[in-house]
């Protein structure tokens, strides 16, 4: 019963699908959007229904294309980005225009002004193109100053200490003593201040050696110039391999490595020696650079490597052999600690040998250096041996054991110098220096060092900023916040201000100037909030949207389609329209 | 050999190196060992570092002290600080009292100088600098779950008031961290001697971390120099206890050496210590065991302290001649006995009550086994996410049958992620009686991302700390506070004697979500957008029409179908069927064609033309 009333009401459907069939056949279809014709067919009325439907329809898809495409990816995309402070890209480049020249100044003093000219000639002429242009050398000669106090001075260094010229950085004097005869036998001699004595007898030659190979040393400059810019292509040499790395301040930590307490008893008061022998060095140093000071004793520690027993007429004593210096170093450096500072430590050590292998000391295989106690590490520190009287060995006295700390701080404040940046002098012929002054460092020794560390940290903290510029073009997930932008423009503005001061010859606040611009170049590039979305990068982001997105996008483009032949027709349509109704 | 005999010979003559003047600091250490009644041996090291002139300016020179740890105490501006990193429980009712208590974990506290600015910045990085120095997790010690006590934790140090500003202290501790020779051996690294001399060499990891329960500990504290306490000298002291359970390590005997506990003997002392000395407590020597101690000892020291009598057997090993290694044993004899064990004054138990992940009480039971009342300060240090209702506190003894009033009380609710709960208060416990604190609290859910790597593990929750005055010395060990070295306790009677004891941690499964609900819930949002979308776009902008067969228009896939289909069927019939309906169809239009004219068909005609 029930199929039968199913299959009426099947053929009764059926029959007005006909019926419908019959009355829509006619039309076209689906798609096809007619606004044609009003003309006085019946079909009219309900083409015209359609066109207005049509219409609704379009503008429908139309807001939906709109409001997709138009409004919602854009702000999509703009709260979805990482947040980044506007980099001054351009003026990182300009950087690279602003390349730094030291200006020195040079003053030849002679009572002939003949000599004074020749010099001058033979000088300049010699002097014009070093460096590369790093370092412009400016000549003057004069011949009308107080000769008699030169011809009545006792020596070379009471001459040095009255003082005759004003003391100013980069400014090197060059006197003419005549007579220096009395004085010595060389013909140039430096003194400890920015004044060059020469003889009478002195050559262009020699001077040119002098200045350019100590005073000046613009080949020093250029080549850490270029190590920092292509440190494929250069390699240091042997003082800039020394140099310890640029920072803001240094720790200095004094060890004393004793590994046998109980045979032997040594004191020694540190703090006294490090006050009394290395206080004028730290002093005179700084304006500069500020050192901290530390001290330990460690008691239970060897150094690794056996040394050798040398059997000699009057005594037996250890050797070990410098290549096994390079192995002493690791095992040392893990006891020697670390400490919670954040700046670079110059180790010095002292170590005082077993009394098994006492008295102890470091041969090399190169017949030139003869049997030494002490040795330098690169950018690390030193060690030095002290090897106390024999007879202490198992007794146990309080009173005779005692350190020499003259020798000891004397060894530690070469290190220290050498470490710092400042140079061996090699030898020229006829030339010698004045005895160093309390502090240890002459000034025209200061100014050079001075200009090759200004120059390593504008030069470093240029290639900082290209770096960063460059990784936040390449990786698009790096936060800038605004402290990192700060500093970026800190360091850019201090970096001109150096080298401004630079050219108007204040060596030192220049120095300080781009000390602290390479310190914001380097707090910006080593920020940890940089790294802050480092895990989720650009396609992860597309990753958990395109699910969202997809979706929904392809029906609004597929209707873009739509819409534009509807447009189009349209336009069309009405042309015609206009066409037949005139 | 006659080489060796000299030197022990030079050794032994060897009398302390007096360094002291010059650097102004002296080192001591000492070993006690001691044999609990229930079996287990606890061994005590302390080593003490004294130094003049440490604690009042920056002093960068250091001589026995350890220069590392010494920057890091004036880089943060530390007065006393106090560090423990322990694995296992000190069982008190069966072991007594420690010379040093700890929690299982690591526990750190620190009081910081008068004037110190910006407490929890330094307080960070106080922790991270230690966590560096001991290898060991400090670094999740923040400022938001370090409370500062008000009662408890008093400093140490030689200023000693108790009206200190509180605000100077900060206490933090860590449940879940385990010791390991990671951490011993930085920690040896800071002694003078390293490893290789004195009492020393015989911490080896492979033994040290063997035992029931082991503890380091570092203990930095201004101390008097004199009685007239005018200067002050920073006392260092670190301490390794131990307690061994004899059977574990072996051969089933009860006899113990220092081979067996250790692993190697004693080769010398440390010649930079002014004194090194092992201290054997033999008071059980007649009574509970009976065993012989070889070799002899130096001297039998009897200490009356507090009415109590302890005898110790002194080692002096700086007068000892050592000949080959050095070695302290016991041989037991006689049968063994298991002797009643009788607790201590004070002891104390915690544990979690309630059942489901909604509610749960935390109950500590406190035990006092004296005839008399005694006043206790509890401290206990509730993490946020289990908020607690103060409210339902209820302290109560005997079995519910009293309840306590505390006479001062100090509660600090917690903030969500900012600060956790402190409940402390002094309340004086009945005599004989056992004292039950409830109290109770919510589990609380937490953000997704605040869960640790294995959710269901659980949370811990430190430990509680009992601080109390004991009267009189059973059990008891400790160091007196105004001496450094471990023979300063020596017939040290005081009219008190301060003690705290530490609960067990507790392990509290939270309600952990279903992690992979991020997942899933992007899949739902596209699909519901993409289902919702589609249809309501097509509403929109797509009208649903009747094709007219003859004009439609074949699109790729239709006629794919069709040819699918008639391949498939292989029959015409389909075809025959399906044209009479479009003829008929077309038929009728074609009538209204003719009678609407030419335009129509043109149109129809231009339409085809489009739609092709």
């Amino acid at each position: 019963m029930i199929l039968k009333r199913e299959k009426e009401i099947y053929v009764a459907v059926l029959e007005i699908k006909q019926l419908l069939t019959n009355n829509y056949a006619r039309n076209a279809s689906l798609l096809t959007i007619d606004t044609s014709d009003e003309s006085d067919c019946k079909e009219t009325s309900e083409f015209s229904e359609k066109e207005e439907d049509v219409d609704i329809r379009m503008y429908a898809a139309i807001s939906f294309v709109f409001l997709l495409l138009v409004v919602g990816i854009p702000l999509w995309w703009k709260t979805t980005e990482v947040y980044r402070v506007h980099v001054p890209y351009g003026r990182i480049d300009d950087l690279k225009e602003a390349d730094v020249v030291f200006p020195a100044h040079v003053t030849i003093l002679s009572k002939e002004t003949e000599r004074v000219n020749s010099l001058l000639k033979h000088l300049s002429s010699a002097l014009s193109n070093t460096g590369n242009g790093i370092i412009n050398v400016d000549f003057k000669g004069r011949s009308d100053f107080d000769v008699n106090k030169v011809l009545t001075a006792e020596s070379l260094q009471a001459l040095d200490e009255m003082d005759l010229f004003p003391n100013e950085v980069s400014h090197i004097y060059l006197l003419e003593v005549p007579g220096m005869l009395r004085f010595t036998a060389k013909d140039v001699i430096v003194g400890r201040k920015r004044v060059v004595y020469f003889s009478t007898q002195a050559k262009p030659e020699t001077l040119h050696a002098v200045l350019s190979q100590w005073i000046i040393r613009a080949d020093a400059l250029f080549r850490t110039k270029a190590i920092i810019e292509a440190p494929n292509e250069w390699s240091r040499d042997r003082t800039g391999g020394r140099r310890m790395p640029p920072a803001a301040q240094y720790d200095i930590m004094f060890s004393m490595v004793h590994p046998e307490p109980e045979k032997r008893n040594i004191k020694w008061n540190i703090k006294e020696a490090i006050r009394d022998h290395l206080g004028g060095l730290l002093e005179y140093l700084s304006p500069i650079i500020t050192f901290h000071i530390k001290s330990q004793w460690l008691y239970s520690v060897r150094l690794e490597g056996r040394p050798r027993q040398v059997q000699e007429e009057a005594q037996t004593w250890y050797s070990l052999s410098e290549d096994i210096l390079p192995h002493i170093i690791t095992p040392l450096e893990k006891k020697l600690g670390s400490g919670v500072s954040e700046h670079p430590t110059i180790q010095l050590v002292l170590y005082i040998p077993p009394c098994q292998i006492s008295p102890l000391f470091i041969t090399s295989s190169r017949s030139s250096i003869q049997p030494s106690l002490a040795f330098l590490s690169p950018r690390w520190g030193g060690v030095q041996i002290f090897n106390p009287p024999q007879s202490l060995c198992g007794h146990v006295d309080e009173n005779s054991s005692w350190l020499d700390s003259e020798a000891i701080m004397n060894t530690f404040k070469m290190q220290l110098k050498l470490l710092v940046g400042f140079p061996e002098l090699e030898k020229i012929g006829g030339v010698e220096q004045l005895p160093l002054p309390a502090s240890g460092v002459r000034d025209w020794e200061l100014d050079s060092l001075m200009r090759i560390k200004a120059t390593e940290h504008l030069i470093s903290a240029r290639i900082t900023l290209k770096s960063l510029a460059q990784l936040l073009d390449e990786i698009s997930n790096i936060v800038i916040n605004d402290e990192v932008g700060d500093k970026i423009w800190e360091a850019i503005l201090k970096s001109h201000e150096a080298i401004n001061y630079i050219q108007d010859y204040d060596l030192t606040n220049g120095y300080n100037l781009s000390k602290q611009a390479f310190l914001a170049a380097e707090t910006a590039f080593s920020d940890p909030s940089l790294l802050a979305l480092l895990y989720f990068p650009e396609d992860q982001k597309y990753a958990v949207y395109i699910p969202l997105f997809l979706p929904v996008m392809i029906p609004v483009l597929m209707s873009l389609r739509g819409i534009r032949s509807w447009w189009f027709s349209g336009s069309e349509d009405t042309s015609e329209a206009k066409k037949k109704t005139e | 050999m006659i080489v060796w005999a000299v030197f022990t010979l030079i050794l032994s003559s060897v009398s302390a190196l007096g360094q002291s003047g010059l650097y102004g600091d002296e080192f001591h250490e000492e070993l006690v060992l001691k044999q609990l009644p229930s079996g287990h041996v606890y061994s005590y090291f302390q080593f003490t570092t004294l130094w003049e002139n440490g604690g009042d300016q920056p002093n960068h020179h250091c001589h026995l002290f350890p220069q590392s740890l010494s920057e890091v105490l004036h880089l943060y501006n530390v007065d006393e600080m106090h560090l423990s990193l322990t694995g296992g429980l000190w069982r008190h009712e069966n072991w007594g009292y420690p010379v040093v208590s700890a929690p299982p974990g690591a526990e750190l506290w620190a009081w910081f100088k008068e004037g110190t600015h910006d407490v929890d910045k330094k307080w960070t990085l106080l922790s991270n600098a230690l966590s560096g120095l001991f290898c060991a997790s400090l670094n999740f010690i923040n400022p938001q779950q370090s409370p500062s006590p008000k009662y408890s934790f008093a400093p140490l140090g030689a200023y000693g008031s108790a009206s200190q500003n509180r605000s100077l202290l900060r206490y933090s501790t860590l449940p879940r961290e385990i010791v390991c020779t990671e951490n011993l051996t930085p920690f040896k690294k800071l002694l003078p001697c390293d490893s290789k001399k004195g009492l020393s060499s015989l911490l080896n990891a492979g033994n040290i971390h063997n035992a029931n329960y082991h503890s380091l500990g570092i203990h930095v504290r201004p101390q008097c120099k004199d009685e007239n306490c005018h200067e002050t000298v920073l006392e260092l002291k670190q301490t390794v206890s131990l307690v061994y359970d004899l059977i574990i390590l072996g051969q089933e005997s009860r006899d113990w050496s220092f081979r067996k506990l250790f692993g190697v003997g004693l080769a010398g002392p440390c010649p930079l210590a002014k004194s090194s000395k092992i201290y054997v407590d033999c008071s059980t020597n007649a009574t509970t065991f009976d065993y012989n101690l070889s070799p002899d000892p130096t001297e039998f020291i009897n200490s009356n302290r507090g009415g109590y009598n302890t005898v110790f057997a002194v080692y002096d090993i700086k007068k000892t001649h050592i000949i080959n290694m050095f070695s302290v044993s016991a041989t037991h004899k006689g049968p063994r006995v298991q002797s009643i064990i009788s607790p201590p004054v004070i002891h104390a138990t915690r544990y979690i009550v309630g059942y489901g992940q909604e509610h749960g009480g935390i109950v500590t039971k406190i035990h006092n086994n004296h005839w008399k009342e005694i006043d206790i300060t509890l401290f206990e240090n509730i993490p946020w996410f289990l908020p607690t209702y103060y409210h339902t506190l209820k302290i109560t003894a005997n079995g519910g049958k009293q309840v306590l009033k505390p006479y001062a009380k100090h509660y600090l609710p917690g903030r969500d992620r900012s600060r956790p709960y402190t409940l402390e208060f002094l309340v004086t416990l009945p005599p004989r009686s056992v004292t039950e604190i409830y109290l109770e609290f919510d589990y609380s859910f937490l953000k997704w991302q605040e869960y640790p790597p294995d959710a269901n593990h659980g949370f811990y929750v430190g430990a509680a700390a009992i601080t109390t005055l004991l009267p009189h010395t059973k059990n008891y060990t400790g160091v007196p506070i105004d001496g450094s070295t471990f023979s300063s306790s020596i017939n040290a009677s005081r009219d008190t004697y301060p003690v705290t004891l530490h609960t067990e941690i507790l392990l509290v499964t939270l309600p952990t979500p279903d992690f992979s609900m991020p997942y899933n819930v992007i899949c739902l949002a596209c699909t519901v957008v993409a289902l919702a979308f589609g249809p309501l776009h097509n509403h929109t902008t797509k009208r649903l029409q009747m094709l007219d067969p003859s004009e439609e228009t074949k699109g790729v896939i239709a006629n794919l179908r069709q040819r699918l289909n008639s391949f498939l069927t292989q029959s015409t019939k389909a075809k025959e069927q399906s044209s009479p309906a479009p003829s008929e169809v077309i038929k009728s239009p074609q009538k209204e064609e003719a009678a609407c004219g030419s335009k129509v068909t043109s149109r129809k005609k231009d339409r085809a033309a489009k739609s092709s």
